[in-house]
């Protein structure tokens, strides 16, 4: 059983790897099939995952976590709103929680961000004078300058300046690490086809 | 009887080991098992006596020999002195301390005819009685044991001192219940009373070695004559008291002057001395004569005039007299030496080689082999004592000599070592009741031990305490310095932590308060491009234009609008959203939805409902990321049936409209959903895809746009403003809200400016200072 324990997950990777490859290569309803199945497999692990995600914070709760009593209970409070709206017993009750819970605790939280980076950004000379510190905040000003409404003769060196950051130096750096994430990703393909590289055996 | 050699005990003849120890004892005949005569108390005296017989021009004396017989004559003094029987105390010394310390008594004791040593009842140093095993006694004692005991009755005893009764083996044994010398102070020595009780039976030549018989007789043993001398008072005693001495002038008219010197110093009575003794001899020997009984004043007497004469009548070189200032452990070695040479018989090689008489005793008395296997333990033993540590060894020395008694002279002892006698001895002689026993270490069971430790360890100990020992006052000071100095670090990190936090928290709340002030302000100004001079210089991003007029080429065929992003970027992502789901409104394009992260649903309902989209098909989660998304692109061929989206049965209708998409929008906040929307989906169907992402997101989306994987892309607010300029709203939620996000930038713009400045100018200063 051990040896099967590694082997056929192992055969299963390869197979299905090469099959999906031929599919999307050849054989388009073979490929649409794949990917048909591990949509399907990843809903069923999503749901895996929520139901995992109730048990290890139940044990939490259990030791004396509060936030995970939190988190329960608003998991709870949302299934039970979703099955009344299913039944008809609510309408539009999970969007109505969301509107009025999540959304403006994300936009809260996240509006404090240019506070953040404002204090960060004034405070980046004070802890570390450097090049590279110094060329940072030059690029954070150009930047600034570039895309805020400045007067006309003002403007146009700070655009030009713009345009030149982000057409040659943002988009090399861009497609350098695209290409970079492109070959890692074609590395760890043919890893995994051939049973070098064994994720789901983690 | 055989004496073990290693432990004293006394056993019978004809036994080979020690019933003791186990120890193989000396092959004796039967007349040195007997033992010497009574005058035979030490052969050290008799060795020692026999070197100052030879002819003074004849011999030359080592240093070691004269000192050995002197030493020997001090040990033998010391009883005398202290009024202590030696015999009882080395008893319970240790194995080790016994062959090293108390020799000479021992040795004579040794030496003891076994019918005398069997009479010794021994007491052990703390008081308790040791009643050797005996037969019962003879009848014919009786009456003499009476005698003594009235005897003893009219004795001054001590608290706590005990006459002892002892059980005689002999048969001609008197039976005499004698007080232990130690018991009654001032008495004479036990040993003295057993053998003066027992002379008259044992002074039979019979029971006398060969060697003996023939006149050649050691010095008597000095405790006897003292004995006879302190038991003068006792009834029936005196006729024993007559023959002793005369035994002993017998003997000191054998020897010479210097075994006749000897024999005084020992105690024993002389009266004849050969014409060419020495003059402090003839003192000792006139004070002799005045005055026969014996006492403490005249043995001081004795023992200064021979430490006064003694260089003179020995004639010892320089080396001589150093070594007399030899340390306490070269004493004991060469104290053992001779009570070891004294207890085996053994004459000095020097004094052998010199006097042919002595060695022909000695060779006639024991048989060479043995003698040679005594001499080989002898020279271990005192191995074994050179090896011992300095302060142990002079410790051992110093408790044995207490122990005994003051057995060294005044004069010849250390003043370290004066410093540290007991105030017992000084004050008026040991106390015998309540001895102080040792009671573990290697001096166990010694008495009158003297705390070597502290004392010896005096000079160190005060080293390091004066080294590192801190006075109070020093400590006292030391707490308030350390006291005042933490609490001025901490005051002074505290007053400076305090002053940054409430500087540092003034700062960001005023920071954080412009800030806010200027974006309140700009929601309610006019358009800002009013107060700009010139021309409008208001950024219009570059894929602005193409999105607006692929949206615009879109006509009324359907439209894929993923949501993906969270409330989180709502703010800025649904502004965009706004403006794209506008223009689709506004040309009655079907709209489906779709989102890969759980929030983006409700996202996008909401803003479906916001703008009244009245063609929506929602399709909502897509799960399984890149995977999902490209089965969705596959189903979006018309060439593929999808039967299943989001895991739920797709009808025909829902088949029908993602065919017939003409325009893919993404609403993305993060890079890996835009790519893969780029990726999975473009690379495969041939639908225009349109990107709205935040400003922060457009750098990341511009190679895609410069590539022409993407038409067109709306990054952040001015995106979504010149969208709206485009279609003719230029009152729209964009171009609202652009004014304040204008007036933000240049707040932050002159904040981060203001800063680097101020900061990077206080960083070179410091760096200039140092």
């Amino acid at each position: 059983m051990k040896k099967y324990r590694h082997a056929l997950p192992l055969a299963l990777a390869i197979a299905f790897g090469l099959l999906t490859l031929l599919g999307l290569l050849f054989v388009p309803d073979l490929a649409a099939t794949m990917t048909g199945w591990a949509s399907f497999l990843a809903a069923v692990a999503l749901l895996i995952g929520v139901i995992n995600l109730l048990g290890v914070h139940a044990r939490r709760l259990a030791g004396g976590n509060a936030y995970s009593g939190v988190l329960i209970v608003s998991m709870v409070a949302v299934f039970i709103f979703a099955l009344t709206d299913f039944l008809g017993l609510t309408e539009d009750g999970v969007n109505t929680i969301f509107q009025l819970i999540q959304v403006p605790l994300e936009a809260a939280v996240a509006s404090l961000l240019v506070f953040f980076l404002l204090f960060a950004g004034m405070r980046l000379l004070r802890r570390q004078l450097n090049v590279w510190s110094v060329l940072f905040m030059a690029t954070v000003l150009l930047t600034l300058l570039g895309r805020t409404l400045l007067p006309g003769p003002l403007a146009e060196p700070f655009r030009w300046i713009n345009r030149i950051l982000s057409e040659i130096v943002v988009t090399a750096g861009v497609r350098g690490i695209l290409i970079g994430v492109a070959i890692g990703i074609v590395a760890v393909s043919l890893r995994i086809l051939t049973g070098s590289e064994r994720p789901y055996d983690k | 009887m055989i004496i073990c050699p290693k432990c004293q005990t006394s056993n019978e003849i004809g036994q080979e080991t020690c019933v003791a120890c186990g120890s193989e004892l000396p092959v004796l005949n039967e007349q040195e098992s007997a033992g010497p005569t009574p005058q035979n108390h030490s052969n050290a005296d008799e060795v020692d006596g026999m070197q100052p017989h030879l002819p003074e021009e004849d011999v030359e004396l080592s240093p070691d020999e004269e000192v050995d017989w002197l030493e020997e004559l001090k040990q033998v003094t010391a009883p005398l002195e202290s009024g202590q029987s030696s015999v009882a105390k080395n008893e319970d010394l240790p194995d080790w301390a016994q062959e090293s310390v108390v020799e000479p008594v021992e040795s004579g004791n040794s030496q003891l005819l076994g019918w005398l040593q069997d009479d010794e009842t021994t007491e052990n140093l703390v008081g308790e009685k040791v009643e050797p095993e005996v037969p019962p006694v003879d009848s014919s004692g009786t009456a003499a044991d009476s005698d003594i005991e009235e005897s003893s009755d009219q004795l001054e005893m001590p608290a706590g001192a005990e006459i002892q009764e002892s059980g005689e083996e002999d048969p001609s044994d008197s039976g005499l219940q004698i007080p232990q010398t130690a018991e009654l102070p001032g008495t004479m020595p036990l040993e003295s009373h057993h053998e003066l009780e027992d002379l008259p039976e044992q002074l039979a030549k019979e029971e006398l070695p060969e060697w003996m018989a023939d006149d050649e007789l050691p010095p008597r043993v000095p405790e006897v004559t003292e004995g006879i001398e302190n038991a003068a008072a006792v009834p029936g005693l005196e006729d024993l008291i007559d023959e002793v001495a005369a035994l002993g002038q017998e003997e000191s008219s054998f020897f010479g002057e210097e075994s006749t010197a000897d024999s005084e110093a020992d105690g024993i009575l002389i009266t004849d001395l050969p014409p060419n003794a020495p003059e402090w001899l003839v003192e000792i020997m006139d004070e002799s004569a005045e005055n026969r009984e014996f006492h403490e004043a005249d043995w001081d007497d004795v023992e200064a005039v021979i430490s006064q004469n003694l260089p003179e009548s020995s004639e010892l070189s320089e080396d001589v007299e150093l070594e007399e200032e030899a340390s306490p452990i070269d004493e004991a070695v060469a104290l053992t030496a001779a009570a070891i040479a004294a207890k085996f018989k053994i004459q000095p090689e020097d004094a052998s080689a010199d006097s042919d008489q002595s060695e022909e005793e000695a060779a006639a008395a024991i048989p060479t082999p043995e003698i040679q296997e005594d001499i080989a333990e002898a020279d271990q033993l005192i191995a074994m004592l050179d090896e011992l540590p300095e302060g142990e060894a002079e410790s051992d020395i110093v408790g044995a000599t207490l122990a005994n008694g003051k057995s060294v002279m005044e004069d010849e002892i250390p003043d370290w070592l004066q410093s540290i006698e007991p105030e017992t001895l000084v004050g008026g002689g040991f106390d015998p009741v309540s001895p102080a026993v040792e009671a573990d270490g290697p001096l166990a069971g010694l008495t009158g031990v003297i705390p070597v430790t502290a004392t010896l360890s005096i000079s160190k100990t005060q080293k390091t305490e004066t080294q590192y020992q801190l006075s109070k006052e020093q400590k006292q000071q030391i707490a308030i310095l350390e006291r005042l100095t933490h609490g001025e670090q901490t005051q002074t990190v505290a007053g400076k932590s305090d002053q940054r936090n409430v500087s540092s928290t003034l700062f960001r709340l005023v920071t954080a308060t412009i800030l806010l002030a200027v974006i309140l302000v700009g929601l309610y100004l006019p358009s800002l491009e009013d107060f700009v001079s010139g021309s409008a210089n208001v950024y219009v991003p570059e894929g602005a234009e193409g999105a607006f007029e692929v949206t615009e080429a879109l006509g009324s065929r359907p439209a894929l609008v993923a949501f993906e992003y969270t409330p989180a970027m709502a703010g800025e992502l649904d502004i965009v959203a706004g403006a794209y789901l506008q223009h689709l409104s506004e040309q009655n394009s079907p709209v489906i939805t779709i989102s890969q992260v759980a929030a983006g649903v409700p996202m996008a309902e909401r803003m479906v409902e916001q703008v009244g989209i009245s063609q929506h098909l929602p399709l909502g989660l897509l799960p399984g990321e890149a995977t999902g998304v490209r089965y969705l692109g596959t189903c979006m061929e018309q060439s593929v049936e999808c039967d299943l989206i989001r895991s739920q049965e797709l009808g025909s209708d829902v088949g029908d409209t993602l065919a017939q998409v003409g325009l893919i929008i993404v609403l993305a906040a993060d890079r890996e959903s835009l790519v893969s929307w780029i990726e999975q989906v473009g690379s495969q169907s041939d639908v225009p895809i349109v990107a709205g992402v935040t400003q922060a997101m457009g750098p990341i989306a511009s190679p895609f746009l410069a590539s022409g994987q993407l038409v067109g892309n709306l990054d952040g607010l001015p995106g979504a403003a010149a969208y709206e300029s485009q279609l003719g709203n230029t009152s729209g939620v964009a171009s609202d809200l652009l004014s304040s996000t204008i007036l933000a930038q240049w707040m932050i713009i002159l904040a981060l400016a203001g800063s680097s400045i101020y900061f990077g100018l206080q960083a070179v200063r410091q760096k200039s200072r140092r």
